[in-house]
């Protein structure tokens, strides 16, 4: 039996899922240890609702796992994780509409209080709330997830400048949300 | 492209190098850009640092190997699946010594109690049973006849008779080879050759031509040297008689053939990354025992101090194997022969041992490919029991061949003249394992 999995590509742990239980066991544990944290991430940070999110995480490496071992293939791994996350995300979305007033967002705030990054990153999360979905994910995708520009544009099924564009302005939106505070953090 | 974008740019590492002396200059000059240059360096270091976003529960991780039938990650196993809901659940520590370390601290202090209580039960011996049995026998021999005759024997099982000073002791020691086994490796005492080492007398004891003459059927252990040692407080008329049978559990494991049980497949060696959960061991053994020796077998067995196992992975941590082995255990024992008299014997047997082995193995705790397991062996020969405790290393070269090592403690039961008796042996032992 293999012990130590951490050298396999993506693509032969994939056709180690199609082994039996004990095998593919661990070659599923190697690649929830590599991908976890950047779907729970996307996850998170995208519906800004833990108990959503860690539904949909889990629900996201079910569903891959049982796609495997249906389809037998998989390639692409982050991306393909990723979509599923997205797509349970936007059924979701589409049956449940939620919106966020713009009125009802609230900073705490203290003056003179010396915040670290913990404090910026309440404040970045409250202002990604502000976002509209499309520049959110995008958001979220480049900089929590670390993806590529042309895996974004081929998760969220736009164009690379649109992709690049979309962080861009995500981005710069978030900046002037935290205008008034950010000076506190430099 | 305005400089804002140039500053995103920079920050998301994707700006051409050529631009990059543009910006640093117009950042030189230029306070609100460098204010806007650090207000972008913040947020990417503050969103770097999202423990919660980049963190699942363990109630999910859980959820999830839970739903797939998976067994989840040892970190996450022991959360109670029921105790709490999704939201808020109790997240992964990755950081701390004990986190770190906690499994292997944990496995190792199991292994550790548990060998600790198994060499507890077995040195002492104060088990129930052989603590009865050697009282029985104590009183038997102080009730066998004439008092003066009859050692007071205080503890068999701690073989201390030296320790009575008020008794001197003398002891002729015979050399006892076997020559020839019989079936199941019983011996009668017809084919045994007798061999005088000691310049003190021997009395006549019922053999002739240097051969020990017993009645036919009488057993002993097995095939190997057997020492008759005996006090001058014993009867010296009888000593070397072994006139009466090794109550020894016989037929427990008949161990012959077992070795020719495991009938491997040659496909087994040409993948050995196939999912089989076996794997095959081969180890070899450096003995010592708790009572020195005092003597050896004439002639050991062909890869003697050898193991071989066949291991199943029942579980990710967790094996179950079959254990052959060829190995010794120094026997010290006492009885009373026909007339009554007590003899002491030592031998060193050439034993056939089979038997079950549990092993866990954490393989978790994994530095440098080297990961601990502990294991309990139960098992026999053909003339007692044995139990086994061991913890060792494993160290994986490749995926399917392992360099291992480790301790054992053996403790050997077996009964004589009715009472129960142990010997008992620690080993190093060190070999490959193959898996499958």
């Amino acid at each position: 039996m293999m012990n130590n999995l951490t050298g396999y590509t993506d693509d032969e742990l994939i056709e180690i899922l199609d082994e039996d239980k004990s095998i593919s066991e661990r070659a599923f544990q190697e690649l929830y240890n590599r991908y976890s944290s950047m779907v729970h991430a996307y996850c998170m940070r995208v519906l800004n609702d833990q108990e959503l999110a860690e539904d949909f995480f889990q629900e996201t490496f079910i569903k891959f796992f049982q796609h495997v071992k249906a389809n037998h293939e998989a390639s692409n791994v982050p991306g393909f994780l990723i979509t599923i996350a997205r797509n349970l995300l936007l059924n979701y979305k589409r049956d449940k509409r939620t919106m966020v007033s713009l009125d009802g967002f609230e900073i705490k705030s203290e003056k003179n209080q010396n915040y670290e990054n913990r404090e910026l990153l309440e404040l970045i999360t409250y202002a990604m709330d502000l976002l509209e979905f499309d520049y959110r994910e995008a958001f979220v995708l480049r900089e929590y997830d670390g993806l590529p520009y042309t895996e974004i544009a081929e998760i969220t099924g736009t164009t690379l400048t649109n992709a690049k564009s979309r962080v861009f302005r995500a981005k710069q939106k978030i900046k002037e949300i935290l205008q008034p505070y950010l000076q506190e953090f430099i | 492209m305005g400089y804002s974008e140039l500053i995103h740019d920079f920050t998301d590492e994707t700006l051409e190098s050529v631009r990059e002396p543009e910006l640093f200059n117009v950042l030189a000059s230029n306070e609100e850009l460098r204010s806007e240059f650090k207000q972008q360096l913040a947020m990417k270091s503050a969103i770097r640092t999202d423990a919660k976003a980049y963190t699942p529960a363990a109630q999910s991780t859980l959820q999830i190997f839970k739903s797939l039938g998976f067994v989840p990650p040892a970190p996450i196993a022991g959360i109670n699946s029921g105790s709490a809901g999704t939201a808020g659940a109790t997240t992964i520590k990755s950081a701390g010594f004990f986190s770190k370390f906690g499994t292997a601290m944990i496995t190792g202090a199991v292994a550790v109690v548990a060998t600790g209580v198994i060499a507890y039960w077995l040195f002492n011996s104060q088990m129930d049973g052989l603590k009865n049995d050697n009282k029985n026998l104590t009183v038997a021999l102080q009730n066998a006849g004439k008092k003066s005759d009859i050692p007071v024997v205080q503890n068999f099982a701690k073989d201390d008779v030296k320790s009575q000073s008020a008794i001197p002791e003398k002891v002729k020691i015979k050399y006892i080879y076997i020559q020839n086994p019989v079936d199941n490796g019983l011996l009668t005492k017809d084919n045994r050759q007798l061999k005088q080492s000691s310049s003190g007398n021997i009395p006549d004891d019922g053999m002739e031509n240097g051969k020990l003459s017993t009645d036919n059927g009488e057993q002993v252990t097995d095939n190997s040297p057997l020492t008759i040692r005996n006090s001058l407080l014993f009867d010296k008329a009888n000593v070397g008689r072994v006139g009466y049978n090794l109550d020894i559990m016989n037929g427990l494991m008949p161990m012959n053939g077992i070795g020719n049980n495991f009938e491997l497949d040659d496909s087994f060696l040409g993948n050995v990354r196939t999912n089989l959960g076996l794997s095959f061991e081969i180890l070899n053994m450096e003995n010592w025992f708790d009572k020195t020796p005092t003597i050896s077998p004439k002639e050991y067995n062909k890869f003697n101090n050898t193991s071989i196992a066949l291991f199943y992975s029942l579980f990710e941590d967790f094996q179950i194997g079959v254990d052959y082995r060829r190995e010794t255990f120094f026997q010290r024992f006492e009885g009373l022969d026909k007339d009554g008299k007590l003899n002491r014997y030592e031998q060193q047997p050439n034993f056939e041992s089979a038997g079950l082995v549990f092993r866990y193995a954490n393989k978790d705790f994994n530095l440098w490919e080297i990961y601990p397991y502990a294991q309990f062996y139960g098992g026999g020969t053909n003339v007692g029991y044995i139990l086994r405790g061991g913890l060792g290393l494993r160290y994986s070269l490749m995926d399917y061949l392992s360099f291992v090592l480790g301790v054992n403690y053996s403790n050997l039961l077996y009964k004589y003249g009715g009472a129960s008796w142990q010997s008992n042996r620690y080993d190093l032992n060190y070999g490959v394992s193959i898996e499958f």
